[in-house]
């Protein structure tokens, strides 16, 4: 009702408008595009002629307004928005190609937006439902509806939580696999020609689009949270988006741009599907959560249009048709336009008669109370490598060798240059004396469950999927493994797909994470592959994933047959994308890894094997005692689950009935193995497990090298870690006293020489 | 002697469960002079005054005050205003918490007061919450009110029994359970409360009769031993009432000691509350109040509206419209603005919230007094937060500017005398 009446005066204002006559703006706060000045603004005909200084002369018959401390500023521009748009071009249907300008609707919510809001230009982007979105449209609010400047300034590629979960990738690594798809098709032509817009919804978002990082740019929708990531952002020279902020996000979120900010990457802003008003709340917000109030208003205006690539034109005030008058400041939210000039023609004019009285109920201030906004946090810094070390330790348990009482290691440059009893101490070397303690190298847990369980559920054959496209290396997960003096760890994908993908070795602390990108490919022949699945199609068409899968232990060994048939029948089925992918991952060297808990499928895997004259890495693999000797033939490594705790034993759980002397069994029939966390029952860590297993036959010494060296050989990585022997990385694990002892405690961890965890003088409280 | 000591038990269980008054803050020592801040007391024009607090509260507001014995804390050029009150919020709470309720529900029985929301919300200036249950079920439970800090402390366990009628968001109402039921639950459950505490002041009458008679019925025992007779008939305890506990939870409703915080949306439902409040002769706080502006002029001065500026998704109905608080304002019903849920984080927006109003027609002082002075009066603590005034606890907070403006950053916040956020504590 109210809001009716006062809009009367202002649509007569509008309708009068037309032909308006040069205006000369006074204010103490005119916000050029980049910075405050004080002066005069001139509007004349042909836009702004002149800011800050009185011009000599004043055009004839100006209007003049002295706005006090009004600010004065060009109009706002909204990056990535669906305002002027008839239909949200990536709805369910989405159509890949098409220019989010194709959809333009009449207008009306731009020119509204333009009035209330002050916003005169906007990139109109597709939503963020399709992984592949389409291109983005920049528009300007004219006077006669919105004017498309250009209809492709970039392609948009989403990777937020939008994607649809029943359509699209299930997981970060499956739109990862699709991504790399398209490009290798008909994608390329277009990454090598335009900028790439990528929406974002956290930090692994992020480090995956920056992984694709396109040669013409790229531009980052979303809100890394954390300040490595945005350090990471701006070394790679990608500006970043932020929008739509609300109220209930973390305030990890809503600091987002003071971050970045702070780390020079360069934001804009933009209101998403919220409306216009979304816009200028976005960044109050941001101002809100310490960001500055210059910078945000330059990345509502000149900083803004400079990441679209719109002209030069939009976003400064100089040459600018389009200038907004305030009530108070734009990323205040209790401001609103007092004057807006929309392409040099008042559309909005609420102080046309008398200027409303002071927004402010506050005496005026006094000059330097205000104080700096307070400096976010400092990266953490890396830790120094030392250059050379000596550490001493009352025993070393070098793995390679037997144990040295009294032993000494030398370290330089985080690999060990030298072991032994009684090493020289050279020149210019630092000591660490470390007394009673133990020395071994750093665990490496042969199948982690850092990760998760993440599980790409489009398709049940994905060897393009990779988890390093997914997993995320600040995830606390990888500190827990540490804290257990895990410090290399095997990650692999779910085991809900046949095949489902290529696993990683990564370290779990330290500068350099990654060991092995794309190591073993995943096989699950369990009940895993077909849980859940539905065989009977006659009811209705497959619609669902679980459909299409596989539901019998047969029908998953058909498959798994057909894909390594493909290597030798290359011409039959090479057609395929499937058995393509499958191939190319094997002939990159990739071992298979099947994961083949109960006896039978373990009699099928060396069944299949044999047929096919392929390798495996049995995982998972509890009932491998019961087949030992045929493991032993076939020379394949196993890795073995954790045993589950007693109340869970005995259950129907596939795996559930492990036996705790499986380990012995397989010692004694010289089977080789290594321990992983990740399992069919209660997830230890792997130096628990070989105390068990050492408590149930298993020898001290097959004990120690299941967790170490053997662990390490399985993953590939034993030339690096694994063993204390010269050349090898200095990833080693300081003990309170014997491995095997469960009150041993982890006291130092060392990864490249470098100390990642110290537990020194905290007594007992770990 | 051993028959003596139950009763003697009991009235120590009753002493003790009295205990102190929940939400009594150890007073900072000594005194503290604020000096030469603009002060924006919460209920009127800005002044530059000194503020002097002792124990944890204000004793004077003024220029020339007697106090060379006070620690002098700089604000010359800052702003001070009171510690902003959230009327209803969901801070502390888990989502899941505030899912269905009844009557007999104390929200301070689910607050975390180390939750980080508080944490965050004290940063804003946000000094006094009141946590309210869901509104997925007629009757919520009873509102907390927290006074943040490090931890929060709960200022009072019930102040006010949560209710909501008409608002279908997020709740199976069973079909024929109409509004009017709604109202019928309401209203029989009020009647209910009534009956129950007319049968426990029965009831708490028939036992003070009963340990009157089991007092001179111990002398007569003593008398009779001493006299070797035949010991007297002990008396006969009078029997515990049946109620139903949600009744009897409202008993502090009905005796007019906590409002009836009542949710509710558009007109019909507005004056529906109204009508019963009156009725059943209960304190009553309007909620939500979508549509308010329409009956503004027919709200009485003993009822507290706090209106929602801001919330996302929920049923068109229960959209706020920033043109209520006008319309409120105009008509000088007092009001508050709410950060309302489901979120807890949103609590520390509350000036921002305040400031969207201020867009919509609101005066700066109107908006600052939504959620300052007329919010603490809503949560039935008008007396104790909410101003800058002598008597009231010394909780401020010390600004650069504008309190309703995005670029404005608190200096420090102070809770009972004590700074609890920046400065330099």
């Amino acid at each position: 009702m109210i809001l009716r009446i006062s809009l009367v005066p202002i649509l007569l204002t509008m309708i009068g408008a037309a032909g308006a006559e040069p205006l000369v703006l006074r204010s103490t706060r005119i916000f050029d595009g980049r910075e405050f000045v004080s002066g005069t603004v001139v509007v004349s005909e042909r836009g702004v002629t002149s800011v800050g200084a009185d011009p000599a002369h004043l055009p004839a018959g100006a209007r003049v307004l002295d706005l006090g401390d009004r600010p004065v500023t060009p109009g706002l521009v909204d990056l990535d928005t669906r305002l002027g748009l008839a239909a949200d071009p990536a709805g369910p249907n989405r159509e890949v190609w098409r220019s989010a300008g194709d959809a333009l609707g009449d207008g009306e919510d731009l020119r509204d937006a333009a009035r209330d809001e002050g916003i005169s230009a906007a990139v109109v982007a597709p939503g963020d439902r399709a992984l592949i979105g389409g291109l983005l449209a920049a528009i300007r609010a004219g006077s006669a509806g919105p004017v498309v400047t250009s209809d492709a300034i970039a392609f948009k590629v989403s990777l937020g939580p939008g994607l649809s979960a029943t359509r699209g990738p299930t997981s970060l690594g499956g739109a990862a696999m699709a991504l790399r798809d398209a490009f290798r098709r008909d994608l390329g032509s277009l990454r090598d020609a335009l900028p790439f817009w990528v929406a974002c919804g956290s930090d692994v978002d992020v480090r995956l689009a920056l992984a694709f990082g396109p040669p013409h740019g790229l531009v980052v929708t979303g809100a890394p949270e954390r300040s490595e990531t945005a350090v990471r952002l701006y070394a790679a020279g990608v500006r970043v988006v932020l929008g739509p902020l609300e109220m209930d996000d973390p305030a990890g979120v809503l600091r987002s741009a003071a971050t970045l900010r702070h780390e020079g990457v360069r934001i804009g802003f933009s209101s998403g599907d919220r409306g216009a008003a979304a816009l200028r709340r976005t960044a109050a917000l941001a101002v809100r959560e310490g960001l500055s109030e210059r910078d945000a208003l330059c990345a509502l205006t000149a900083g803004g249009a400079a990441i679209a690539g719109l002209p030069e034109t939009v976003g400064r005030l100089i040459g600018s048709r389009d200038v907004v008058v305030w009530s108070a400041s734009p990323v205040d939210l209790a401001s609103h336009p007092l004057l807006v000039i929309l392409d040099g023609e008042v559309v909005r004019d609420d102080i046309k008669a008398r200027l409303p009285a002071s927004p402010t109920f506050l005496p005026a201030p006094a000059d330097g109370a205000r104080e700096a906004p307070p400096a976010p946090r400092d990266p953490p810094q890396p830790r120094a490598k030392a250059g050379r070390t000596l550490i001493t330790a009352s025993l070393v348990i070098p793995i390679a060798g037997p144990p040295i009482r009294n032993g000494r290691l030398l370290i330089e440059n985080g690999k060990i240059v030298a072991v032994g009893p009684d090493l020289e101490s050279p020149e210019g070397v630092t000591t660490l004396d470390l007394g009673e303690t133990v020395v071994m190298p750093g665990l490496v847990d042969a199948s982690s469950a850092i990760a998760g369980a993440i599980n790409e559920h489009t398709d049940e054959v994905t060897p393009d999927w990779r988890v390093l496209d997914q997993v995320d290396l600040e995830s606390p997960g990888f500190a827990t493994a540490l804290a257990a003096g895990v410090t290399t760890a095997y990650v692999g994908p779910g085991t809900r797909n046949i095949v489902g993908g290529r696993g990683a070795v990564l370290r779990t602390a330290g500068e350099r994470r990654v060991l092995r990108p794309a190591a073993d490919l995943s096989v699950s022949m369990g009940r895993d592959s077909m849980a859940g699945n539905r065989g009977d199609l006659r009811r209705s068409p497959p619609t669902r994933f679980t459909h299409r899968r596989p539901a019998t232990r047969m029908a998953v060994n058909r498959m798994l047959r057909y894909l390594l048939a493909g290597l030798e029948d290359g011409s039959r089925l090479m057609r395929d994308a499937h058995a393509a992918a499958f191939a190319r991952a094997l002939r990159d060297g990739a071992r298979l890894r099947v994961l083949a808990r109960v006896t039978q499928d373990l009699r099928t895997a060396l069944r299949i094997a044999n047929e096919f004259g392929v390798e495996f890495v049995l995982e998972d693999a509890i009932a491998a005692a019961e087949v030992a000797d045929d493991l032993a033939a076939a020379g394949f490594p196993v890795v073995l689950g954790t045993p589950p705790h007693p109340s869970r034993q005995g259950r129907a759980a596939e795996g559930a009935n492990v036996r705790l002397a499986v380990a012995g069994a397989l010692e004694a029939a010289g089977v080789t193995f290594a321990f992983g966390s990740r399992s069919a029952g209660t997830s230890v860590d792997v130096r628990t497990a070989a105390i068990l297993a050492y408590r149930h036959g298993l020898s001290r010494d097959g004990a120690l090298r299941a967790v170490t060296l053997e662990a390490a050989r399985i993953c590939g990585v034993a030339d690096r870690v694994g063993s204390i022997a010269p050349g090898r990385d200095a990833d080693l694990l300081v003990l309170s006293g014997d491995p095997l002892d469960p009150a041993t405690r982890v006291v130092l961890v060392l990864i490249e020489g470098a100390i990642v965890l110290d537990s020194r003088g905290k007594g007992f409280a770990r | 002697m051993g028959r003596l000591t139950a009763p003697c038990l009991l009235l120590a269980f009753f002493l003790l469960a009295a205990g102190p008054e929940p939400g009594r803050a150890e007073p900072a020592p000594g005194r503290l002079r604020v000096a030469g801040a603009t002060v924006l007391p919460g209920d009127g024009p800005a002044f530059r005054a000194d503020v002097l607090i002792e124990g944890g509260k204000i004793v004077a507001v003024g220029v020339e005050l007697d106090a060379k014995d006070a620690t002098r804390l700089d604000a010359s050029g800052l702003v001070l205003v009171p510690g902003f009150v959230d009327a209803r919020s969901a801070l502390g709470v888990p989502d899941g918490e505030r899912a269905a309720g009844r009557a007999a529900y104390r929200m301070a029985d689910a607050v975390d007061p180390w939750d980080r929301a508080a944490e965050e919300a004290l940063a804003h200036g946000v000094t006094t919450v009141a946590v309210e249950p869901g509104p997925s079920s007629t009757w919520g439970g009873r509102t907390a009110v927290l006074k943040l800090g490090r931890p929060a402390r709960i200022l009072s366990v019930d102040a006010g029994v949560f209710a909501t009628v008409g608002v279908t968001r997020g709740r199976k109402v069973p079909d024929g359970l109409s509004v009017r039921g709604e109202w019928g639950n309401v209203v029989g459950t009020l009647g209910r409360a009534r009956a129950s505490l007319k049968s426990l002041e029965r009831f708490r009458k028939a036992a003070a009769a009963h340990r009157r008679a089991l007092v001179s019925w111990t002398v007569k025992v003593m008398a009779a031993r001493k006299a070797k007779t035949e010991p007297p008939e002990a008396p006969k305890k009078p029997k515990r009432p049946r109620h139903d506990p949600d009744a009897l939870a409202l008993a502090s409703l009905v005796k007019g000691r906590a409002p009836l915080r009542v949710e509710v949306h558009g007109v019909r439902n507005i004056l529906g509350a109204l009508e019963a409040a009156r009725k059943a002769g209960i304190h009553l706080v309007l909620e939500g109040c979508t549509g308010i502006a329409e009956v503004a002029d027919r709200i009485p001065e003993s009822v507290s509206v706090v209106l929602a500026a801001r919330r996302w998704g929920g049923s068109p109905e229960a959209r706020p419209d920033p043109a209520d608080a006008v319309a409120l304002a105009r008509h000088g019903v007092p009001f508050a603005i709410a950060s309302f849920g489901p979120s807890g984080r949103r609590s520390r927006f509350l000036p921002d919230l305040a400031a969207l109003c201020v867009r919509a027609g609101l005066t700066r002082e109107q908006a600052l007094r939504a959620i300052t002075a007329d919010a603490a009066r809503a949560c039935g603590l008008g007396d104790r937060v909410g101003r800058i005034a002598p008597g009231l606890e010394a909780d401020l907070v010390c600004l650069d500017g504008d309190p309703l403006s995005s670029t404005t950053r608190v200096v420090w916040v102070m809770v009972g005398g004590r700074v609890v956020h920046g400065g330099d504590r």
